[in-house]
């Protein structure tokens, strides 16, 4: 398993470089001058050579990749082109809101997801199944868009109720405020993956359910919590652990419209941000940062599927 | 909506109307007085909106941006944070464009023209530096600031205002602490209106020499001073306890503990910060929007013309727009009623080369209408066929997707009623949408044979007259757009020139009239109005006033919480 990981990072390591050098190059391959974004209409040609000497884009590319590389080598992330602010600094305020966002969507997303599947499959062709699917299918044929904007002019019109709005509550400082204004968004996040999840879950688990260790386990007399809980949903779990894995880095993406519209100053804002007014630094570096994320992310799915099930083995 | 365009939107967000005739324009009032080498009649200090009841002390403004901030630099930056930095910093005299007898006179007490290029500022005393953590020291503006400040602008080639630093300031200087002197190269009709612009505030010379502390923060002598800055995030702005100024009941200002702006793109979630009370202010869509809100007894309403448009551009280096004819015939077939009626929702005006927000400088809407913007698309193919293209003509048209347009409402909305008309009169339209940055590129380098385009806040005629000159908009003679005419090119150094405001408004309208006689190449669309609501424990509010950029300098406002 040890070597198994080295050699995983060893290659995630490979990876990331390769991402480097072809989001350096598309960034810049793409049609748009982040000088000319960057000063507006109505700059003169005098200002946008100027403002291209002060970002570097008049070096030639490797220097301009070197440069950058040399600074993430070294920690130093560089300043935003755009704000010149750090980028490292902007991480650090912005990442707690986007992790704790994901957090609570990847928890609402299992809990509920999982959790609706079970019911579904365990009282299969029953009313409550009929209207568990009947939810998932809206979950996933509902644009997030649209419900994250029903979710903050509903509860306004009906009970004039709204959330925290573009002010940052940290959980420490108020745990209600905080709650109040990550758990919406979250909800929202999770609707799609939360009915994907469960529909898994319910198939993987009627799948399991009809296999003949499970039918000794009833024969033994084990009580139905302990046959589902104990032996069908530790294998039965696999596949769906492995979409909420796959979904964790498609999370990022929906972070982005669910950050804008909640008005959170998260990493997805700043991604979507700094794409519009081409920050080359902010990209490049989140870009890196987030394809190492993912890399991470599925290692740790691989070690979670050995763990699950024991007659995985990784040479 | 583009970053780059919030500037713009928040600038527009106070302005209702141009007062007719800008008989008290600036350029004419000092004119005269130069004429009699006097010194100038100085203007009464801004009168403050009436006082509807006593001003109470304390509470904090709830401020929004729809884009982030990119920095703090008062001259660099050329986003959001633009509209804060007359709250942080000082100006010279801020003269309303909108109203222009209107005169916000902060770190010049007083005005003198030597000749018709030499401006003297009589500095003003006791405007001290706000307490800051910068080290800049809390010690009286001078002159020195003003001049310092001024040359990093000239010298400075992304600064906003080194247009005017370059083009026309020839030179300057202070004379000792007390006066600070502006020779410019000519007499120049918006010399005040460059000094007082957000992007030509005055910092203090210390804080000259720490950019990157700029960036990110600041210390000046205006009514507020930097509290906490977190990108992407929020900008709170605290009283400045050193401010000089003090309101109509004698009190020292500002009367509120401070502002805060919490960057919110989406409009549904800024509607629903403001329902709730989370924000003193919302912009509505439209008028509709707006009238669907009102409720007397919570907010009241302000309007102001928005200051921005769209327009067709067409590339005259490419046929078919070498060709005038052909010029003329799309100018025939843009139907500006239909735009009115289906994006503005009747709300909105036509617009000739002067906008109709800039009130007297535009064209009568009867002459417009009767001589140079009338949709008639047959008259289009028969100068079509006139030109050559008896079966019509196909022309490529790019235009920005995804963002708001200019002058209200959506690009997206104005697509199809352009096609549609020009395609009656026998112009078919080869759509070629593209993302902002690509488009912004594009068009800046005239890489375009036609293009649906956005427009910055004009608020001179200056730039709505430069787009049809063969140095264009940037001034430069390469980007964007060029009409080379030297007879346009003539009448509008001539407007330029001329500072006496009845004689500048004849000016500008006989250049317009040059313009249409030769089928000018950038066609603007109708605009409509901003329409702004606020919580009613918003006192004594600016907006009211109608003053553009300059009301943003007053501090005297208040919050009945």
């Amino acid at each position: 398993m040890q070597r198994f990981i080295v050699r995983r990072l060893i290659l995630g390591v490979a990876t990331v470089w390769i991402l480097s050098i072809v989001v350096f190059l598309v960034l810049r391959v793409a049609p748009g001058d982040p000088a000319v974004l960057r000063l507006g209409p109505q700059a003169s040609e005098e200002q946008i050579q100027a403002e291209r000497e002060r970002l570097g884009l008049n070096d030639p590319l490797p220097a301009q990749y070197w440069d950058w590389m040399k600074g993430i080598l070294t920690g130093d992330l560089g300043v935003s082109d755009f704000s010149g602010v750090s980028v490292a600094k902007s991480i650090r305020q912005r990442l707690p809101n986007t992790l704790e966002l994901l957090a609570i969507t990847i928890f609402l997303t299992a809990v509920v997801g999982i959790g609706a599947g079970i019911v579904s499959a365990v009282w299969k062709d029953s009313l409550m199944d009929y209207l568990v699917r009947v939810i998932a299918v809206l979950g996933l044929s509902v644009p997030a868009l649209w419900v994250a904007t029903l979710v903050l002019v509903v509860p306004l019109e009906l009970w004039g109720y709204a959330p925290p709005i573009g002010r940052v509550v940290h959980f420490f400082d108020n745990p209600w405020d905080n709650l109040r204004q990550f758990v919406p968004p979250g909800a929202v996040l999770a609707l799609g993956p939360a009915a994907g999840v469960m529909r898994l879950t319910r198939s993987s688990l009627l799948e399991v359910l009809r296999q003949d260790y499970i039918r000794t386990a009833r024969a033994k007399g084990l009580v139905e919590r302990v046959v589902i809980g104990r032996h069908a949903l530790r294998n039965a779990l696999i596949p769906p652990l492995t979409v909420l894995g796959l979904q964790t880095s498609a999370l990022i993406g929906g972070a982005v419209i669910v950050e804008q519209i909640f008005a959170i100053p998260g990493m997805g804002q700043y991604f979507f941000q700094a794409i519009f007014v081409k920050d080359y630094t902010v990209v490049q570096t989140l870009t890196l940062y987030t394809g190492a994320a993912v890399i991470l992310t599925f290692l740790a799915l691989d070690v979670g599927y050995a763990w699950l099930d024991p007659r995985i083995r990784y040479a | 909506m583009g970053g780059y365009w919030e500037l713009f939107w928040k600038r527009r967000l106070t302005r209702r109307r141009f007062l007719a005739g800008a008989a008290l324009g600036v350029g004419a009032a000092i004119a005269s007085v130069a004429c009699e080498g006097k010194k100038a009649p100085t203007p009464q200090p801004p009168g403050s909106p009436t006082l509807e009841e006593r001003p109470k002390r304390g509470g904090r403004g709830q401020a929004f941006s729809t884009v982030t901030f990119d920095q703090l630099d008062p001259h660099v930056s050329v986003a959001a944070a633009t509209a804060y930095f007359p709250r942080i910093y000082n100006t010279l005299v801020s003269q309303s464009q909108v109203r222009t007898d209107y005169y916000f006179w902060d770190l010049a007490e007083s005005l003198e023209l030597v000749d018709p290029v030499t401006y003297l500022f009589h500095i003003r005393k006791g405007i001290r530096v706000a307490p800051n953590t910068l080290g800049i020291p809390e010690r009286e503006m001078d002159a020195q600031d003003a001049y310092l400040n001024w040359e990093r602008i000239r010298n400075e080639p992304r600064a906003l205002s080194s247009r005017f630093a370059k083009g026309f300031l020839a030179s300057h200087q202070a004379r000792g602490p007390d006066i600070y002197a502006m020779t410019t190269s000519e007499p120049y009709a918006w010399v005040l209106y460059n000094v007082g612009l957000h992007t030509s505030t005055i910092a203090p010379r210390e804080l000259l020499e720490k950019p990157e502390a700029m960036r990110t923060s600041g210390a000046g002598g205006g009514p507020f001073r930097v509290g906490r800055f977190v990108e992407g995030e929020v900008l709170a702005l605290n009283r400045n306890p050193n401010y000089y100024r003090t309101g109509a009941d004698g009190l020292p200002l500002p009367y509120v503990e401070g502002i805060d702006v919490r960057i919110i793109p989406d409009r549904a979630a800024r509607r629903t910060a403001f329902l709730s009370r989370q924000l003193d202010y919302y912009t509505a869509a439209n008028r509709r929007e707006a009238d669907g809100l009102s409720s007397p007894d919570r907010f009241y309403l302000t309007s102001a013309p928005i200051f921005s448009f769209m327009a067709i551009t067409m590339n005259v280096e490419r046929p078919p727009f070498n060709d005038p004819r052909v010029r003329r015939a799309v100018a025939k077939a843009i139907d500006h009623d239909a735009i009115i009626r289906i994006v503005h929702l009747r709300d909105a005006k036509i617009n000739g080369i002067i906008p109709w927000a800039l009130g007297d400088y535009a064209l009568p809407e009867e002459e417009l209408r009767s001589r140079y913007i009338r949709y008639e698309p047959r008259e289009a193919r028969r100068l079509l066929e006139a030109a050559g293209h008896p079966q019509g003509l196909k022309i490529k048209l790019i235009y920005p997707t995804g963002t708001a347009a200019s002058g209200g409402g959506d690009v997206a909305q104005y697509v199809p009623i352009i096609l549609e008309s020009l395609a009656a009169g026998g112009i078919q339209v080869d759509q070629e949408p593209l993302d902002f940055g690509t488009w912004l590129d594009r068009y800046r380098r005239r890489d375009y044979v036609a293009s649906l385009s956005l427009n910055q806040v004009y608020e001179t005629p200056e730039i709505p007259l430069d787009w049809h000159t063969s140095w264009g908009p940037a001034g430069d003679s390469l980007s964007w757009a060029i009409f080379p005419n030297p007879e346009i090119d003539a009448a509008v150094r001539q407007v330029k020139r001329t500072v006496r405001a009845e004689e500048l408004v004849r000016a500008v309208h006989e250049a317009q009239r040059l313009i249409y006689t030769k089928d000018p190449a950038f066609i603007p669309l109708p605009s409509s109005s901003v329409y702004t609501l606020w919580w009613n424990h918003v006192k004594n509010n600016p907006a009211r006033l109608v003053l553009g950029v300059t009301g943003l300098f007053l501090a005297d406002w208040w919050l009945d919480t």
